[in-house]
């Protein structure tokens, strides 16, 4: 089940991304990491494939959809993770192609279940 | 005399209780055989003995009403008795608690510390997130660093401060709830008696953990006084009610509130004296052991005076008094008995008397009835004098006064000691009045003082309302307070109107209204 494809980790906030690489380490998925938009830039322009991206929108401006509409242009199926509910949030993610999206506390085991549905349907 | 020892046998029993331990009951309370001292100075008395060990009990109480302070007790006590001792603090700092500590004068070096309070690090890099619930990330970590420490140390005693912030780390009521039970489960499967706090407030009770723990202690503060009361108490009988309690510079003490029938001493209601013949006549031999008399009467009418005449009549067979002064200044009474023949400054110095002067707002109602329980039970004192009743609700804090001066009275009643309170009135003439603060329904016997004026002359007069022991003389008779000593003097047979004041000559026909 697993891929040797990485799971695209985009969050500002240092704290998220080390818990977020440490839980879905411990699932032994292949993780990559971005805290800016220029790295995740680097990221979508690396040679490490990336299978599925979770985008923390939260400190991120406009130009996070731009790179959003990238991850849809390659097929890649990406989560967007908010920190709160709305509507205006959730038609804007999903106009840019995010599969759906989550509200920040995230469940872990909801977390991994998602994850492990879009790595499936990768392959 | 029965006396009963209390259950706390002496290895576990490690600190002081106030007073002398081995209290005057008639063994009515439940006492387990043993019990771990609170270390704090009369908690253990409310709690018959202290706490059952290896169980849990819940601390509440608002911020500052002492629960940190109660907790170093009690890992103070078991320090001191070589037991393995554990702070587990998710709040303050061990450095912090320590330093808290040793000001107050707790000896902490064998105390272990499992500081998980979060450090500086967690604001200055950043280390907050937002990504999982606090619960999903930090249960974990923490759970493991507990159940290491225990595990490795073994405990005997561990106090917990706060265990509220565990809920922070569940994710429903429901888990929280499983986890704190499974939680102290596994503290006392491993020998641990535990004392826990939780920071209960209005917005965010706590009423789950009072009823997951086996004894709930609570801690409130007022502005007049700081209380604690005990509502829970599996498997032992506690002292209900609301105990004055005390932050010092040397830690807390608690004052249990005085429940008199607790208290029984055998002793014989024989007569005392007050070593004047005539006063003697009145009262058909003197005031009995254990009863309460009400010495009433207007300013500076003897009302001391004579109460002190009793007690200097004491001293002589060898028996201890003590006068409790609200009012006046221990000197001022000292040099107006001495001026009356009363050796007030030997009888001191003999130990046969004592003079306290309680300041104004010093004590709560409990503290003062703690003082007084240690004065009888330590120095076998036979007379206590109150001076003055009205002195006693201004100076005391708290409400609710006359309530606690009869609780206090029936306890010395019960313990055989001859009450004497002052009660000044203040119409110095006029309409006779016993007392202006409804307190006669207290008393067994009321001696009354009362100014008169005869024939432009301002005298004096005695005479005895109510004596519930022994019949009295039913007529008035003259007083006076000279060099020598107290003055009684013949029967005022002839006259009328003594009550009022304005005394008349019956013989008078024509001066009668």
């Amino acid at each position: 089940m697993k891929t040797n494809a990485a799971i695209l980790l985009v969050n500002r906030n240092q704290r998220n991304l080390e818990l977020l690489a440490e839980f879905l380490g411990k699932g032994g998925y292949a993780i990559s990491t971005a805290s800016s938009l220029e790295e995740f830039d680097q990221a979508l322009a690396g040679e490490k494939d990336v299978g599925v991206a979770l985008v923390d929108i939260t400190g991120f401006d406009q130009d996070i959809w731009e790179r959003c509409e990238q991850l849809r242009s390659k097929k890649r199926p990406f989560l967007v993770i908010s920190p709160r509910q709305s509507v205006a949030l959730q038609q804007a993610s999903l106009s840019h192609g995010a599969r759906g999206v989550m509200i920040k506390p995230l469940g872990v085991k909801e977390l991994i279940g998602i994850i492990e549905g879009m790595l499936e349907e990768q392959e | 005399m029965t006396t009963v020892k209390k259950g706390a046998s002496s290895n576990l029993a490690s600190a002081q209780v106030y007073g002398d331990d081995s209290s005057h009951q008639n063994g009515k309370e439940r006492v387990s055989s043993q019990r771990l001292s609170t270390g704090v100075p009369g908690l253990d008395e409310v709690l018959c003995g202290g706490l059952i060990p290896q169980r849990a009990y819940l601390l509440r109480g608002g911020p500052g009403c002492g629960k940190t302070t109660l907790g170093m007790h009690f890992l103070a006590a078991g320090a001191a008795n070589e037991e393995r001792c554990l702070f587990i603090s998710l709040g303050e700092s061990e450095e912090e608690i320590r330093q808290n500590a040793e000001a107050v004068g707790f000896d902490m070096s064998n105390i272990n510390f499992l500081d998980l309070s979060p450090n500086p690090d967690f604001f200055a890099h950043m280390e907050s997130y937002d990504i999982f619930s606090p619960a999903e990330v930090e249960r974990e970590p923490i759970t493991q660093k507990i159940i290491e420490q225990v595990e490795a140390l073994k405990p005997q005693r561990v106090f917990l401060d706060a265990m509220t912030q565990f809920r922070f780390l569940s994710p429903d009521a429901f888990q929280f709830r499983k986890q704190v039970l499974s939680f102290l489960r596994f503290l006392i499967e491993k020998g641990a008696t535990v004392l826990f706090t939780s920071e209960g407030s209005e917005s965010a009770p706590d009423d789950d953990l009072q009823f997951m723990s086996d004894g709930v202690i609570h801690q409130d503060f007022s502005p007049d006084e700081r209380i604690l009361s005990v509502s829970k108490f599996r498997g032992s009988d506690f002292r209900s009610g609301r105990h004055s309690m005390r932050l010092t510079a040397t830690g807390m003490q608690v004052f249990p509130r005085l429940l008199p029938e607790m208290y029984k001493q055998e002793f014989v209601a024989e007569s005392i004296s007050s070593g004047v013949a005539e006063l003697d006549e009145m009262l058909h031999g003197g005031l009995e052991r254990g009863t309460i008399s009400i010495i009433t009467g207007p300013s500076g009418v003897g009302k001391s005076t004579l109460g002190l005449q009793f007690m200097k009549e004491a001293a002589g067979r060898g028996e201890r008094s003590v006068v409790y002064l609200f009012e006046e200044q221990q000197e001022t009474l000292l040099r107006r008995c001495e001026a009356v023949n009363i050796p007030i400054r030997t009888m001191m110095e003999h130990g046969t008397l004592s003079v306290v002067q309680v300041e104004p707002l010093q004590f709560t109602p409990d503290q003062f009835a703690n003082i007084v329980r240690r004065e009888v039970e330590q120095q076998k004192t036979s007379i206590v004098m109150i001076d003055s009743v009205s002195g006693y609700r201004l100076s005391l804090r708290g409400d609710d006064l006359v309530t606690h001066l009869h609780a206090l009275c029936k306890y010395l009643q019960n313990m055989g000691v001859a009450v004497l309170l002052i009660n000044e009135v203040e119409a110095i003439t006029g309409e006779f009045r016993v007392t202006e603060v409804g307190i006669s329904y207290l008393a067994d016997n009321i001696v009354f003082l009362r100014y008169l004026e005869m024939q432009g002359e301002l005298h004096k007069a005695i005479g005895v309302l109510k004596k519930r022991l022994s019949s009295f003389e039913r007529t008035v008779r003259e007083f006076e307070v000279t060099r020598y000593g107290l003055k009684v003097g013949r029967p005022l047979t002839g006259l009328r109107g003594i009550l009022t004041g304005k005394v008349e000559w019956i013989e008078q026909p024509t001066r009668e209204r």
